[in-house]
């Protein structure tokens, strides 16, 4: 994969607890450099802390200790308000973000909070329907619209600000199956014309096998942060894609697979080989 | 809940569906303010006529108007009769100890009664007719020289959206926590008073738990959208007034002097 | 315990809007200890027709029977919706939304105490539910609320668990859970429905889900019943599949892909990651 060597973000000796009164930590001197373009998968268990990480890569949370930088810019009270038009974040649950009450008002709401002119954001607005593929439903309201077509919505929202990073917590775990694979394959094709880092919290291991790297994280630490592959083979806690499910089964049952972690074509080049 | 018909949006394409909100809501305030003015049945008469016209504009059927009524009906016999009962004058026709029933009392009891019902359907009309949002927009720019004396006008018009944005979601919500625990074998409506409150707690418990969440949810969004109270924000939503809303002023305009003519002319006041 | 909807149409009514025919003729006979699934898109009727079975929802024409209880359009006795409640046990989507009490008990008990039970009888029952869904007795005296996502969702279910229900209709029992979360529920859903002979109904988009738990499935579209089959031979025609936009399982999938590309043909249709595997052997492919 083609990745710029821009640092966009940069995450440094961050440390973060929830009660400053107690020492559990939710966050523990975590460190991580992000390149333009790239597509991180942050996976973990419940209370790994990776939520934490990225509300206060938003700016949601203050840390305890260590830095935040985005696209060279450190992160604080006065920079958060700049920063966050250039790292936007999806949340889970599609009916709460949805403020505007049509598809076309909730995504001028970011831009009417930063006083843009009604011209500039009418064109805007306009750009960023079409590149969720939602211009025809610019006047419904929510209610009649699907949790995918809403996180999509929400989605443009942040694509009005023309941004470096997207990043998703949880964001595609309420919509179905086909609604899932639509906006993974959305935003695939975003990254790709429009070169947006993508930070994906997530559970599902078939979308993490898409990234170019994943993060592993548990209690409050990375502890491990690779290609898909490496993670893969490496980590018997995660269950993997099918076709590496596929082969695992395979060997067990003797059969002459390779020994190393294979995606859907490399299986299918194997057994019609 | 459900039969409530105030308050509620109608969509529809007629020509009062067009009228601009803030038009619409100039048109009803000094609609219900000249029914003041009215004091003879002329001006009754000319009264229930424009309702009745404005009324067939909307393309909604009468039966809905009336069902919209129906839930005030007690409140509005209610200050009926003790107009009727509290007014003397004219012709007396029963008289016992303290209440009189008296010509005057009858005829300010229909008149009273005619304002009430006018009042209702032409308020229904404007709700009926104008989308929430458009609404709140109209209320917005109605308030917006309150801004000169400091009245966060905005903040209140965003606070009124995201309410009106979350009406629906919320009935959903209560639909669901009702069906959930009726399958869990509770029925409403039934028992005494204090039983029948006991058993909302199962509703309204949940339904307090997933607003503070939606809340705090919401709260997120929006300052990761970069909502500050304090800034100056643009509006992606504009007003356009149009040939008809001149029209609709102007009318009410025409409807307010004619109705002082008539006053002045006094044909057959009751006072 | 049998479920029967003969001729049921019903439409729904959210205040002054009224979606006539939300379901139309329904025919449609659930055996007794069956397992079936309801698939179709958002919309399609199946939430509603779920509904119709306790009565939630009436018909306006048809009628349901539920073992030997039967509910028509007018309106059906408060002695027979109530005794269909308690043989009909309803998981809906998100059922966390429904908890209420101070306790994981009180909450629990809730159900049992409406039908009538006594106090003692309840807490009895409400330990045997947790036991059920998995959790320890002690989580009976915590807050419903203090607990995790995941818990409160086997809360939630312990509460509808508790009544002993002889069917048991689940609306999305693993939506917004982790995969290792969906899995533990739907296992605990198949396990009750074999250990206690339970009717179950399970609604769901997951074609796995579909493929691993259910032996049968009903696909409904525009508020009709549109097919009743057994999970193989549903996932067999792949072409009638492809005409309701409904999506395969990953093993079906691959099974597929497979098949097109060596171009041979695999013995059986492979719903799991089991059934793939033999097969591959079997053909000498792996």
């Amino acid at each position: 994969m083609l990745v710029a060597e821009k640092t966009i973000v940069e995450v440094d000796n961050l440390t973060f607890r929830y009660d400053l009164r107690k020492d559990d930590h939710t966050l523990s001197a975590i460190s991580i450099s992000i390149k333009q373009g790239e597509w991180v998968a942050i996976v973990g268990g419940n209370g790994s802390g990776k939520s934490t990480l990225v509300r206060l890569l938003a700016g949601l949370l203050k840390a305890e200790r260590g830095t935040i930088t985005i696209d060279g810019v450190r992160l604080n009270d006065e920079t958060k308000w700049d920063i966050r038009k250039k790292i936007g974040l999806v949340f889970q649950n599609p009916e709460n973000q949805f403020i505007g009450t049509t598809v076309q008002d909730d995504i001028a709401f970011g831009l009417e909070n930063n006083n843009i002119s009604y011209d500039e954001m009418k064109q805007t607005v306009d750009e960023a329907l079409k590149l969720v593929g939602m211009d025809s439903y610019r006047n419904q309201d929510p209610s009649r619209l699907s949790g995918g077509q809403k996180q999509r919505v929400a989605i443009a929202g942040i694509l009005a600000f023309k941004p470096n990073v997207i990043m998703l917590d949880e964001a595609l775990v309420m919509l179905d199956p086909r609604s899932r694979i639509q906006l993974l394959s959305t935003l695939k094709k975003l990254r790709e014309q429009n070169d947006i880092t993508i930070i994906s919290v997530t559970h599902d291991m078939n979308e993490a096998a898409l990234a170019d790297r994943i993060i592993v994280m548990d209690n409050g630490t990375i502890i491990q942060d690779g290609i898909p592959e490496q993670i893969f083979i490496n980590n018997d806690q995660l269950s993997p894609p099918f076709a590496e499910q596929l082969r695992r089964k395979l060997a067990e049952k003797g059969s002459a697979v390779p020994q190393s972690y294979m995606t859907e074509d490399e299986m299918v080049d194997w057994l019609c080989r | 809940m459900n039969k409530l018909i105030l308050g509620r949006y109608f969509p529809g394409e007629s020509w009062l569906h067009q009228i601009d909100p803030r038009a619409k809501l100039v048109a009803a305030i000094s609609f219900i303010a000249i029914l003041f003015i009215a004091v003879n049945w002329q001006g009754y008469l000319l009264l229930g006529l424009f309702t009745i016209f404005v009324m067939r504009l909307s393309g909604i059927s009468f039966k809905m108007y009336i069902r919209g009524v129906r839930p005030l009906i007690w409140l509005i016999l209610f200050t009926v009769s003790l107009q009727v009962l509290f007014t003397a004058g004219g012709t007396v026709y029963v008289n016992w100890g303290p209440i009189t029933i008296s010509e005057y009392g009858l005829i300010n009891g229909v008149f009273i009664f005619c304002r009430f019902v006018m009042i209702i359907f032409i308020s229904t009309v404007v709700t009926l007719t104008t989308k929430p949002i458009d609404l709140t927009d109209g209320i917005n720019a109605l308030l917006s020289p309150l801004r000169l004396i400091k009245v966060p006008v905005d903040d209140i018009s965003l606070m009124l959206t995201i309410a009106l944005r979350f009406i629906p979601n919320l009935l959903d919500e209560t639909q669901k926590i009702m069906d959930a625990q009726r399958a869990r074998g509770t029925t409403f409506g039934e028992g005494s008073l204090v039983e029948q409150m006991k058993k909302l707690a199962p509703i309204i418990m949940p339904l307090f738990v997933s607003s503070l969440k939606r809340a705090e949810d919401m709260a997120d969004v929006m300052e990761v959208r970069g909502y500050q109270s304090s800034k100056p924000r643009s509006s992606f939503r504009k007003l356009a007034w149009k040939k008809r809303d001149t029209v609709a002023i102007v009318t009410m305009v025409v409807l307010t002097a004619v109705l002082v003519l008539l006053r002045e002319l006094g044909a057959y006041s009751i006072y | 315990m049998q479920v029967n909807f003969k001729g049921v149409a019903a439409d729904y009514q959210i205040g002054p809007i009224r979606s006539k025919n939300i379901i139309q003729q329904v025919n449609l006979c659930l055996p007794s200890q069956s397992f079936t699934a309801i698939v179709g898109h958002t919309g399609a009727g199946k939430s509603s027709l779920l509904k119709t079975i306790n009565g939630l929802l009436l018909p306006t024409t048809g009628t349901i029977q539920v073992g030997d209880q039967t509910i028509t359009a007018d309106s059906p006795s408060k002695a027979v919706l109530k005794s269909i409640r308690q043989t009909v046990g309803m998981v809906f989507q998100f059922p966390e939304a429904q908890l209420f009490a101070e306790t994981v008990e009180q909450d629990i008990c809730f159900g049992p105490l409406n039908f009538g039970v006594s106090k003692q009888e309840a807490k009895q029952l409400a330990q045997e539910a947790i036991a059920l869904v998995g959790l320890e007795e002690s989580i009976l005296a915590k807050s419903p609320f203090s607990l995790s996502g995941g818990q409160q969702r086997r809360v939630a279910i312990a509460g509808v668990l508790v009544m002993n229900p002889d069917v048991l209709v689940l609306d999305e029992p693993g939506a917004g859970l982790d995969p290792k979360g969906k899995d533990e529920i739907l296992t605990l859903v198949k396990n009750l429905h074999e250990s206690k002979g339970i009717t179950t109904l399970l609604v769901t988009h997951e074609m796995n889900d579909v493929a691993r738990y259910a032996d049968d499935v009903v696909v409904m579209e525009h508020g009709e019943v549109v097919a009743h089959k057994p999970v193989h031979t549903f996932f067999d025609d792949v072409q009638q599949l492809k005409s309701w936009s409904l999506d395969l399982p990953e093993a079906r999938r691959f099974q597929l892909r497979i098949e097109k590309e060596a171009n041979v043909k695999l013995p059986k249709v492979c719903l799991t990651i089991d059934d793939l595997v033999a097969s591959l052997i079997e053909v000498g492919l792996a």
